[in-house]
């Protein structure tokens, strides 16, 4: 019983990282909270939606397919709101960084009521990834199964680019030095592009890799992304291990409270990042920055 | 010149010329106005969407035979946004500003009992067609409210006398959202279902956060208790995300869900619902009305219009806004006091049957629920309820008595 | 009284006086909507004490407004407080939770601080939304006192502009005053304030119990506005409503919130009614204002030679 609970937790904590993991990307380099994560995270979502059928429905090859040109045009959406919008505003306070990715909220949020309408959507299961391992009594599904595999997935590329390549080293170099970066002659424009694109596009990723999971609908933007930030907050922003700590601590908890608990779940996470924030500037003393 | 007294008054000055520009016209008497105050945007917006369809088709149609009492009926819609305040907000400002006469729309509780706290107030009549909760029926109430479907408590009640019937079922675990409607409808299942069925074993509930899309360890924590059917009056979204989720722990090979099948729902789910162990219960679900003619007229005619069959949202806000009708050829006015009584006194035959009626101490409407399996129908691209029971009201509405007990007890 | 308190005098007199014409020329329509647009201001100007002044962005300046309210509210339902006396309690509810969250969140800064603010306002939500048999939850609680305590929509918004003049005054004394310089001198660089010998944390957490107590006295007028309260006026919604009316009206502007409100709740209660689309028109005027005017209105307003100039700094 508790085992299913944990294994069970820890594959909706690998669902909150996929998600997360975009969040923490883009704010660790270009310190932009970006509000609108959810909101191309339910792009993602309708694309796979649309194209699945278009491919090869309820096949592992056309889901898998559906994603990826999901997550690719939500980068190419990114890109061009990075480009056009948010270019131009990273001189200025946080906050209205912050507002402008507010009013992108609203903006996308729209446009899907007016594309999709307000029903629900649903994807179907790829008949491969549907059903579930039995082991003893307890079921563990192998779409949870697969899209823990897909995260850990995730965080290896992710890994093996920030360790090894030419633009992970710039990534890193810019996350902790962004003016010693663009000292050394390299553009850091493009950094920032790059870097908004790559999470935007694992913000279409977790979103299509989620699609089949429950219901899609223009609310699924706000119903994530608190969740997704707190996890980034949890992990310390723009640390991406932590974000993983993160996600997978609250999801194991969140799951082991349904136990004892249920009613609690409506504020566990909440008093988590409470918890971590104050312990955090606990012991601290004078002025934090 | 102080830069602080200057900016205090600008900004006086703005909004003087702003609100002096949005000063409207008066209008003339003639028409009934209708104020259709809805959850159009927000967590509700999605049910709201077949109501408000239905609505603007009724109102075509009652226009179309010339209005109610040779006058024709203008409908001012407002969009609540799923908020208390909105609702409040704009229920006001249509009866301040338009002089409605009639006050409808809502869904969500919270939005209906700030709206018929107003409706109180300014005496103008309210009634919901959609939104089920029983504080307005019971220690809200006020005389110039109505609704028109099974409220929480009918509803409960009669799923519960459906369950009773399943001598095979021994042990239920109840689950549902974490608020009013939940805890409400949980509670009343649990007592009605002891009462006539005292053999079987209710566990203690489970609650789920109010819009949770992750269901799974609500699931496993249910199945791991090895119940023979959860009682779990979700719906929407919510319900969505428990059928896809729970399909995948094999949740239906092991137990089943009783639960509130909408037709909405059943039309988003299309081919992913489970074959079997589902029972759903439902407020109209047209497929188990079609048999009468005034029903089938309706769904046709929606169907033309706007290409889709009317989920239950749509065919309760139709069927309310007839009964309106009819109350008010009944008053021969549309003046509060005499629609109240007219609407407590006349026996309407509508979509869901005929002599139905509104109780004048809790503002009732005798309504019915449908309760069935849920099946695939080829003739429809989605499941639908099956082999289905229509619970009436004499079974399910509690007494006068009862709901005067439960004022005092909410007191 | 020097020559100028005396001018400045005249001119908010001046305005007052326009504001109440406003409320008793148009009817009563009209008067309930500009009641809400002042309650709404002073909201906002709370939070732009911290915000403007403090640099402190808060995500859960709501519940100080909610529990403003529901303050109000539960002494009449649950404590059967006579409502004169009732009255005084949403604000100072607020004010004690925001002395409360206000310690823990003050030791923060930036986002952190931000999301903790967030947490605390959720919390607050939680409670007035699972508590039923004390709060009302979800559900809320209406008709405990008739709406406007009965007074017409034109007297009732007349007590509010009242209000909203009196906060108007003190919030401006209190950003003239040494502790409102010290509060602006943190939100510019607490180290410096800190060398200068003030404790930051204490001057932030001064600014965010004023903002806290004004946020709870706009919430309490709410309560009486409508004669009610639900757990939706501690939520996100409203605390991004007054963030929204900050940025529009003009960060670092004393009377930005005011111009914010007015434009916002106007946008938001008249596009709704002939689009559907209303947040798409919102999310567009508000990416206009944060490219093209990011000093808000009062900042365009300056910018074409009325005097509304933003904070010195």
């Amino acid at each position: 019983m508790l085992a299913v609970q944990v294994v069970n937790g820890l594959m909706e904590g690998m669902m909150l990282f996929l998600i997360a993991s975009g969040l923490t990307l883009i704010f660790g380099v270009s310190r932009i909270i970006n509000f609108a994560h959810g909101s191309l995270y339910m792009i993602g979502a309708f694309l796979t939606y649309q194209l699945v059928p278009m491919l090869s429905d309820g096949t592992l090859v056309g889901f898998i397919g559906a994603v990826l040109l999901s997550a690719i045009a939500v980068a190419a959406l990114g890109g061009i709101f990075e480009i056009l919008v948010l270019r131009r505003i990273y001189g200025s306070e946080e906050l209205m960084q912050l507002i402008i990715t507010v009013a992108l909220v609203l903006i996308i949020r729209d446009i899907v009521k007016l594309i999709w309408g307000r029903n629900d959507v649903l994807v179907s299961m790829p008949a491969e990834l549907s059903g579930a391992l039995k082991v003893a009594d307890a079921y563990f599904p192998i779409f949870q199964l697969a899209i823990f595999g897909a995260g850990l997935m995730v965080i290896a590329v992710m890994i093996l680019v920030i360790k090894f390549t030419r633009a992970g080293i710039l990534l890193r170099a810019a996350t902790d030095d962004r003016g010693m970066v663009a000292l050394l002659g390299i553009n850091q424009q493009t950094i920032f592009t790059s870097v908004f694109v790559a999470g935007s596009f694992l913000a279409g990723l977790a979103g299509g890799l989620a699609a089949p999971f429950g219901n899609i609908n223009y609310m699924l933007d706000t119903t994530i992304i608190v969740g997704a930030f707190i996890v980034v907050v949890i992990g310390g922003l723009g640390n991406l291990y932590g974000a993983l700590a993160g996600a997978l601590a609250v999801g194991v908890l969140k799951s082991m409270g349904v136990l004892y608990y249920p009613r609690l779940s409506m504020v566990l996470i909440f008093l988590i990042m409470a918890a971590v924030l104050v312990a955090r500037s606990l012991g601290r003393a004078g002025v934090t920055r | 010149m102080d830069r602080f007294a200057k900016r205090g008054v600008s900004a006086f000055a703005l909004l003087a010329a702003t609100v002096i520009g949005l000063a409207g016209p008066a209008s003339a008497q003639e028409p009934i106005r209708i104020g259709y105050a809805a959850d159009m945007s927000g967590a509700c917006g999605p049910l709201v969407d077949g109501a408000t369809k239905a609505f603007r088709l009724g109102v075509e149609e009652l226009n179309k035979a010339g209005g109610l009492l040779g006058r024709k009926i203008e409908v001012i819609e407002r969009d609540t946004k799923t908020r208390p305040d909105e609702g409040a907000k704009e229920a006001r400002d249509l009866i301040v500003n338009h002089k409605i006469d009639l006050l409808t729309g809502v869904c969500s509780s919270a939005v209906m009992l700030a709206e018929t706290a107003v409706s109180a107030e300014l005496k103008v009549p309210f009634y919901s067609a959609i939104g089920n909760t029983q504080a307005v029926n019971v220690d809200k109430f006020q005389p110039y409210f109505w609704q028109t479907q099974a409220n929480v408590l009918m509803e409960a009640s009669g799923a519960a006398e459906y369950v009773a019937q399943n001598k095979a079922w021994k042990k239920i675990v109840p689950l549902a959202f974490d608020y009013e409607f939940g805890h409400t409808s949980v509670k009343t299942f649990s007592e009605h279902l002891k009462k006539i069925r005292p053999d079987i074993e209710i566990a203690a509930p489970i609650y789920v956060k109010l819009g949770e899309s992750n269901m799974t360890s609500y699931i496993t924590a249910v199945l791991a208790q090895k119940p023979d059917a959860v009682y779990g009056p979700l719906f929407g979204s919510g319900l969505v995300n428990f059928v896809k989720q729970g399909r995948s722990f094999g949740f239906f090979d092991q137990t089943n869900l009783i639960t509130l099948t909408t037709v909405d729902f059943l039309q988003s789910m299309g081919k992913e619902m489970p074959p079997k162990g589902v029972v759903g219960f439902a407020r109209a679900p047209f497929t188990a009305l079609l048999n009468n003619p005034k029903a089938k007229t309706f769904v046709d005619a929606y169907k033309t219009k706007y290409n889709i069959e009317p989920s239950d949202w749509a065919v309760l806000t139709y069927d309310g806004l007839m009964f309106y009708a009819e109350a008010v050829k009944k008053a021969g006015s549309v003046k509060a006091d005499d629609v109240i009584k007219a609407v407590t006194s006349i026996k309407y035959s509508g979509l869901r049957g005929s002599d139905m009626s509104v109780r004048a101490f809790d503002g009732q409407m005798n309504a019915p629920i449908w309760v069935g399996a849920v099946a695939p129908d080829p003739a429809y691209p989605y499941s639908i309820l099956k082999d289905v029971t229509r619970i009436e009201a004499s079974k399910t509405m509690p007494s006068e008595e009862q709901v005067k007990a439960l004022r005092a007890a909410a007191k | 009284m020097t020559a100028h308190h005396r001018h400045e005098s005249i001119i908010w007199l001046g305005a007052a006086v326009a504001a109440a014409v406003v409320l008793f020329a148009f009817g009563p329509g009209i008067a309930l909507l500009g009641t809400e647009i002042m309650i709404m201001a002073l909201f906002a100007c709370s939070l732009n004490l911290i915000m403007s002044y403090g640099g402190m962005v808060s995500f859960g300046h709501a519940a100080y407004f909610g529990l403003g309210a529901y303050g109000f509210a539960l002494a009449i339902v649950r404590f059967d407080v006579p409502p004169a006396l009732a009255l005084a309690c949403g604000p100072i509810l607020a004010l004690l939770a925001a002395l409360l969250f206000g310690s823990l969140c003050v030791r923060l800064s930036h986002i952190y601080f931000a999301m903790l603010t967030l947490a605390c306002a959720e919390i607050t939500y939680a409670i007035l939304f699972q508590a039923y048999d004390f709060t009302g939850g979800d559900t809320g609680l209406t008709r405990f006192v008739a709406p406007r305590f009965g007074l017409t929509p034109q007297l009732y918004g007349l007590v509010v502009l009242v209000v909203l003049l009196l906060s108007l005054l003190i919030l401006r004394r209190l950003v003239a005053s040494p502790l409102g310089l010290a509060i602006r001198s943190v939100g510019e660089d607490p180290y410096r304030t800190a060398a200068l010998g003030y404790n930051p944390r204490r001057v932030q957490l001064a600014a965010f119990v004023v903002a806290g107590g004004f946020a709870g006295l706009a919430g309490m007028l709410f309560s009486v506005f409508h004669g009610n309260a639900f757990p939706d006026y501690a939520g996100l919604a409203f605390t991004l409503d007054a963030l929204v009316m900050v940025v529009i009206g003009g960060l670092h502007s004393f009377v930005g919130p005011i111009y914010g409100a007015i434009i916002y709740l106007l946008m938001k209660t008249f596009i709704s009614r002939y689009v559907g689309e209303w947040e798409l028109v919102v999310g567009i005027v508000l990416m206009a204002v944060v490219l093209g005017a990011p000093r808000g209105l009062a900042g365009l307003a300056a910018r074409l030679g009325i005097p509304s100039g933003g904070r010195k700094s």
